[in-house]
């Protein structure tokens, strides 16, 4: 693959700072074109120089940490070198020789790490394995492919799920949460705020017919408890509003980003349409989790409004289950409140017992099409679970 | 659901009517519920005719309380039966009949606040039958207007708590006997709507503008009504109308209907393509009603969709930023789709007036006086 992607800020002026390596006045000049200082390198990586001298070039040499090297010795002055596909820093360096004279250049690429903003081009997928009731968490990175569009993709990120994540807790505040309903999802919430390791990040936004609360996003847990303690339920549900602005708020965070949305009924109020939610949903790196109270019959909310029929309201819900499946994550139904803590804290499990997997699509031509995702592994009776596919924008 | 079979009178109001209208004998052999009944409902009526409202609303529920709960449905209609016993002894003056219908009506109230579903019941059809008979046996204009009214607020009721079969009897019934009854004919109008029957709305809406031209709930939803039915520039043009209202800032449901009027222009606009015109509406809606969180959620989703994530992002952080600072317990669109506080309100207020105009009237009865000729106070 070509190792040369852009990076952001800092990693920008460590790159310049490289530069004047290659740049010596020397009877014979070397730079490295591909690739660039800071970038990351993984698996067969190509790497081309400018060579220039006054007389005539013997020999390139082309060189990756202690690989062996690769002798090229007329132009184009270019070498593909399987730097193998851990994710790690390399040192790159090509060296020029004429008859009398001699020259080298120099390039420090990095490892990805996946808890920070990258180049968008990157695309993670967060994959659940599982052998029937068990996950399995010890597959290593050549037993998972990933194909996009049915092609297989080189991985350039392949880790556990220790990876940090952000994530928003979206709980249903409505009139159906009352009698102790909603007491007890901020209890399950607080499960999963007291289970996240120290650079994970949360955020609270509680909604009914309106966003009644809506925290900043923070690792710390007496933050995030103190900001929910006077709420109160009551009211209609407007989830698709606020979903959206879940996801469009976990645009501008870093790293593994998760929407845990706690509701026991549907929406028949939002201003946006649940297909406005899924156009977004496609769009975003976000997984979504539902835990859905189960309603006795006696307490099923209605889906009748004055905004939409109950046929169209039942198309919202539809839409809803499918955009949750399709982002890679799943609805756990639960019977009763005292199974809330244990469902969130499971879905934390869950995410801890993930692989987080990153590639560059191949065929990647941002022209807003829809591109299907698979993940496949060799093993046998393996389960597997990520997201279906995303919107090549 | 078919709306048409939900037009249909209550048989127990109608009931009510004849019982009321047969001469007072008292059954064979009364029961402990008879005996229980005539021996302290007319007290109750004299504490209430006395103006101890709260006194004779606690009495009543002691009583109701005592004979109906747990017990069986014939129990329950015993007591309604023994209770009609009691009243068609002073109904001489139907006007007394206002004063009663107060306080069933308040007990309804008291019972539905506090959950106890079979004591609701049996209030509010004791409140429906009261003001059938009253309806029947006064049988003036103004007469038939405070029954619409109080009807419709029923109604009102049963459409919050979902049941949308009884509350569209009760509109229709209330629209039977006031036409023009403002509440019953947006009552049922958003009945419809629920039901997805959009054409059905539209000529109550036309009567109600006809009748009360600066409605601004009658004009969105036939705005939104129209819109349905394939009529988009009437529509838009009544949405245009809404937003050059300027209600007082108090009145917090009325600047909800302006704040849709945005909305849903700006819905409309964005669905036909006009994405810029759009982003342009909520803009100005949102000058008007900087802290709208649905406007500014709606925004920055067509700003994405536009192309500027950007900008977008920026009014998503400005929806959550306002969601910490706002106030407001409802939202507009909330405010649309329930029957509004403020009107179930007014019709308590109009009826304890009307009531209150006649409580010496009940009380004369009551001590078995003459009845007083001059009908006093307007419903």
């Amino acid at each position: 693959m070509n190792g040369t992607r852009r990076w952001p800020g800092l990693l920008s002026l460590l790159a310049l700072s490289l530069w004047p390596t290659a740049l010596r006045a020397d009877p014979v000049k070397v730079k490295i074109t591909s690739p660039t200082p800071g970038a990351t390198a993984v698996g067969k990586t190509e790497v081309t120089a400018d060579v220039a001298a006054d007389a005539p070039i013997v020999r390139v040499v082309f060189r990756a940490d202690n690989f062996p090297p690769v002798v090229v010795t007329a132009p184009p002055y270019k070498a593909t070198i399987d730097v193998g596909e851990e994710n790690r820093p390399h040192r790159f360096q090509v060296l020029a020789f004429t008859a009398t004279a001699q020259s080298s250049a120099l390039v420090d690429t990095v490892a990805l790490r996946v808890d920070e903003q990258v180049d968008i081009g990157l695309r993670q997928i967060y994959v659940t394995v599982t052998r029937g009731d068990e996950r399995v968490t010890s597959l290593g990175r050549g037993e998972l492919q990933v194909y996009d569009e049915d092609r297989q993709q080189t991985l350039v990120t392949f880790e556990h799920g220790d990876v940090p994540l952000t994530a928003v807790l979206m709980l249903d505040a409505s009139q159906s949460m009352t009698g102790g309903r909603l007491q007890a999802a901020l209890r399950g919430a607080q499960a999963f705020i007291d289970s996240m390791k120290d650079l994970d990040e949360a955020m609270f936004l509680l909604f009914s017919d309106r966003i009644q609360r809506a925290t900043e996003f923070t690792g710390s847990r007496t933050e995030l408890a103190a900001a929910v303690q006077d709420i109160q339920a009551g009211g209609g549900t407007s989830l698709n509003d606020a979903l959206y602005l879940a996801l469009k708020l976990l645009d501008a965070q870093q790293g593994r980003r998760v929407v845990v949305l706690f509701s026991d009924g549907a929406d028949v109020l939002s201003q946006l349409r649940m297909q406005d939610v899924v156009w977004k949903a496609r769009r975003s790196q976000a997984m979504l989790y539902w835990i859905r109270l189960q309603a006795h019959k006696s307490e099923r909310t209605s889906f009748t409004s004055a905004w939409r029929n109950y046929k169209e309201n039942l198309a919202e819900e539809r839409q809803l289950v499918d955009a949750v499946e399709e982002s890679g994550g799943r609805i756990v139904t639960i019977p009763t409140l005292e199974d809330v803590g244990s469902a969130f804290r499971g879905i934390l499990q869950e995410l801890r017992d993930q692989y987080v997997l990153g590639y560059y699509p191949s065929a990647a031509k941002g022209d807003g099409r829809w591109h299907k995702i698979q993940v496949k592994t060799d093993g046998f009776g393996f389960k597997i679970r990520a997201r279906e596919g995303y919107v090549d924008q | 659901m078919p709306l048409a079979p939900l037009y249909r009178r209550a048989p127990a109001a109608a009931l009510a009517v004849i019982a009321l209208a047969i001469p007072a004998v008292r059954p064979a052999g009364a029961s402990e519920i008879d005996t229980a009944v005539a021996a302290r409902y007319p007290g109750i009526l004299q504490l209430f005719a006395n103006g101890e409202h709260d006194r004779a609303l606690t009495a009543l529920s002691g009583l109701e309380t005592e004979i109906a709960t747990g017990k069986s449905e014939s129990q329950v209609e015993k007591l309604w039966k023994a209770k009609l016993h009691v009243l068609r002894d002073l109904i001489d003056d139907p006007e007394v009949l206002v004063p009663a219908i107060q306080l069933h009506h308040d007990a309804f109230v008291a019972y539905r606040g506090e959950g106890l579903v079979q004591l609701a019941r049996h209030s509010r059809t004791m409140t429906a039958e009261l003001v059938e008979v009253y309806a029947s046996r006064v049988d003036t204009k103004p007469a038939k207007a405070l029954a619409a009214r109080v009807l419709s607020s029923l109604a009102g009721y049963q459409q919050e708590d979902g049941s949308i079969g009884s509350a569209a009897d009760l509109f229709a019934r209330a629209l039977d006997l006031d036409p023009l009854c403002g509440a019953a004919l947006l009552g049922q109008a958003s009945l419809y709507e629920k039901l997805g029957e959009y054409p059905k709305a539209l000529p109550l809406l036309e009567k109600l503008l006809a009748n009360e031209p600066k409605n601004l709930e009658a004009r969105l939803r036939l705005a939104k009504n129209l819109e349905r039915t394939g009529e988009p520039v009437r529509a838009f043009t009544l949405l245009h109308d809404i937003q050059k209202a300027t209600p007082d800032s108090k009145d917090a449901t009325a600047n909800a209907w302006v704040t849709l009027a945005y909305e849903e222009q700006a819905r409309m606009l964005a669905d036909e393509g006009s994405t810029k015109p759009a982003i342009e509406t909520l803009r100005r809606g949102l000058e008007r009603f900087p802290s709208s969180t649905e406007m500014l959620i709606l925004e920055g989703y067509l700003m994405e969709r536009a192309g500027d994530s950007r900008g977008g992002q920026a009014l998503a952080n400005r929806a959550a930023q306002a969601a910490r600072s706002t106030v407001e317990k409802n939202a507009p669109r909330l405010l649309y789709n329930r029957w509004p506080v403020d009107d179930l309100t007014a019709a308590r207020q109009q009826l304890r007036d009307s009531s209150n105009t006649r409580l010496k009237r009940m009380l004369a009865a009551l001590q078995g006086e003459t009845a007083i000729t001059t009908v006093g106070g307007n419903p």
